[in-house]
């Protein structure tokens, strides 16, 4: 069949009316992604005053496979935070992979562990989450890079 | 069954004459065939994907920017992948089918001038082959599946590109000749088994409108113009169903045909860029997961160190080119001259044996590509349940709990994965070597010249073979992609 047949259900118009149909149409998925503006792209951390630090993460550097992570909860005056129940979601940075999940067990004053693994090398975001036993929900992101077997 | 044979001299009635029984036709199914045949019957299954898409653009936007978090990067880089792979394997092309790009694009044809025609030039694959490289080279450099935000933007390019090349063309020239998951899904339908057909040749014979070519009065002809009693291959066939839809006679079927039909046959002229996009594709396929182990990172520090190469870009560009350009015109133009000489005196032109082999690379890269896509489906197919009980929860809608099960995750247990990642390639590798014994064996030449002649192409599958398993074998590593503003 010849290709050049006109097709019967098409429906000619004019340009002026497509072009400014694209442009606006453009115009606003371009103002919506350059918008910047994320539901949730900032750390939830409704308790301000609370401090978390890494005191110790195995092997250091962090290698591919079995790992511990120590974190230190404190106030703002530096006194270690008790009882709280904390757990870990560590995720590649990219998707398609599972996450590794683990819940902490508190091992000294306001000294938190989890035993978990890593389960590729490459980049990982660690969000460490909890309650505080007043009911205080926080969260907070840690960003670590894995390498492999051989380093 | 009891036949009445017509009495010699006697003009056999219609009703006389034996016919086998009709192949299983999709479209005349009780239920699924009348969906399929109603004139909005892909509007629903486009409608589907348009809303996915839609989610896809808004969550990437607005969304989480953690990848595995937002239903942007997890939907289009864990499920649609392996939603395609499979669709391929066991249906067809079922993305182009609902695909949502088309949507506006229907929205553009009505908007559009009468357009004109696609330029000549470019009505071959090379624009497509051009698309894949351009988005398999800003996937590694841009590291697109890491970043909610830049997905949504490779969404919105879909539906722009689709949409400005409708309304300024008379076919669908984005379909054909651009679109980059269209030329995937073209290359390795030509595996699957279903295929659009006439259910009477000479019905098609008498036919004077051409209405699945041409469009009826309500409904469009095919898009990328097959006129279906010459469909031999369902390479440029979208699934649409424009045409049966279209058909005044209801003469056009969606029948399965005998496995590896289409690739055990040559089916099409031999073009030099059909070739180059099969081969290419599977070496793409090779390119995609060499870009997920450590040894991408020691050739990366090489290039910097030797070449002086700063830019992370440019070093892609040379390992993309090298290895998706070069390196599949090296194997098509070099093979076809080595089955020249090898093949001898009943040999055939280098462009008629590129033609006639290429299409065994196509069960290669699918093995490859299933291995590939196959593993983060199975290893995260799930994690849209927890992704989107999350995103429900930040609209504060609570229908799917009140908290995200992100243990939610694995299709398959994690020990199956492997095994079925090696019998992928290797399927692919065994199929592909029949699919070159087939093809060489023709009235005029002998089993021995034959077998010279697809030695080279067989060399090429067993080389690549020995790639993939090693890749696949390999830990994966993704680093440097802390760069994109996670949260």
């Amino acid at each position: 069949m010849h290709p050049d047949t006109q097709r019967s259900v098409r429906a000619g118009t004019t340009a002026g009316q497509l072009v400014p149909t694209c442009f606006t149409l453009l115009f606003f998925v371009a103002a919506f992604g350059c918008s910047g503006g994320t539901r949730r792209s900032v750390t939830i951390d409704r308790t301000a005053d609370l401090k978390l630090e890494i005191v110790e993460l195995q092997p250091d550097p962090p290698v591919r496979g079995a790992a511990v992570l120590v974190l230190r909860l404190s106030d703002a005056e530096g006194r270690p935070v008790t009882g709280a129940s904390v757990s870990l979601k560590a995720d590649m940075t990219h998707a398609g992979m599972a996450p590794v999940l683990d819940d902490a067990e508190e091992v000294g004053e306001g000294l938190y562990r989890m035993s978990f693994e890593w389960t590729m090398a490459g980049d990982w975001v660690l969000t460490v989450s909890g309650t505080l036993e007043d009911g205080r929900g926080f969260e907070h992101v840690l960003l670590v890079s894995v390498v492999g077997q051989g380093g | 069954m009891d036949v009445p044979l017509p009495l010699t001299g006697e003009k056999p009635r219609s009703g006389d004459i034996y016919r086998p029984p009709a192949n299983l036709d999709l479209l005349h199914l009780p239920v699924l065939g009348r969906l399929l045949r109603w004139r909005w019957g892909r509007l629903v299954f486009q409608l589907f994907f348009f809303a996915v898409a839609a989610l896809v653009i808004y969550d990437g936007f607005t969304g989480p920017q953690l990848a595995p978090e937002n239903s942007a990067t997890v939907l289009a880089w864990v499920h649609y992948r392996g939603y395609v792979i499979l669709a391929l394997l066991l249906v067809g092309n079922l993305f182009c089918f609902g695909c949502p790009f088309t949507l506006p694009r229907t929205l553009a044809r009505r908007l559009s001038l009468s357009g004109g025609r696609w330029p000549r030039p470019l009505r071959n694959k090379w624009v497509s082959i051009a698309g894949l490289f351009l988005i398999f080279w800003l996937y590694e450099w841009l590291d697109l599946w890491a970043s909610p935000w830049l997905t949504a933007w490779v969404a919105v390019g879909y539906f722009v590109g689709s949409f400005v090349l409708e309304a300024l063309f008379a076919e669908s020239p984005f379909c054909k000749y651009v679109c980059p998951l269209g030329a995937f899904n073209f290359v390795y339908s030509t595996a699957s088994p279903l295929q659009i057909r006439p259910r009477e040749a000479e019905v098609c014979s008498t036919c004077v409108g051409k209405e699945c070519v041409n469009g009826s009065a309500t409904v469009p002809g095919c898009g990328t113009e097959l006129f279906v009693p010459t469909i031999r291959s369902n390479m440029d066939c979208t699934f649409c169903l424009d045409c049966a839809r279209a058909c005044p006679y209801d003469n056009v079927a969606l029948s399965p045909r005998a496995p590896l039909e289409e690739l055990t046959h040559d089916r099409g002229p031999a073009r030099w860029d059909m070739a180059f996009l099969v081969v290419a594709l599977t070496l793409f396929g090779i390119s995609n997961a060499f870009g997920m182990v450590s040894p991408v990172y020691a050739l990366h520090t090489w290039m910097a160190e030797a070449l002086g190469l700063e830019s992370d870009g440019l070093r892609l560009l040379l390992i993309f080119g090298t290895l998706n350009i070069a390196l599949p015109a090296l194997v098509v133009f070099g093979g076809a001259r080595m089955s020249k000489v090898l093949g001898g005196r009943s040999s055939q032109p280098p462009l008629l044996l590129a033609g006639r082999y290429a299409p065994a690379f196509v069960p290669m890269g699918f093995g490859i590509w299933l291995a590939h896509y196959g593993f983060h489906f199975s290893i995260a197919g799930l994690a849209i349940v927890p992704v989107m009980q999350s995103f429900m929860l930040d609209h504060g809608i609570l229908w799917l709990g009140l908290h995200p099960d992100w243990g939610t995750s694995r299709v398959l247990p994690q020990e199956w994965i492997f095994p079925l990642q090696i019998g992928a390639v290797l399927a692919g590798f065994f199929v592909a070597l029949y699919v070159l014994l087939r093809r060489a064996i023709r009235p005029g030449t002998t089993p021995a010249e034959g077998f010279r002649e697809i030695l080279p192409w067989a060399l090429v599958l067993l080389v690549i073979t020995i790639v993939s398993l090693s890749i696949f074998n390999l830990p994966m590593e993704m680093r440097g992609t802390f760069n994109l503003g996670v949260r």
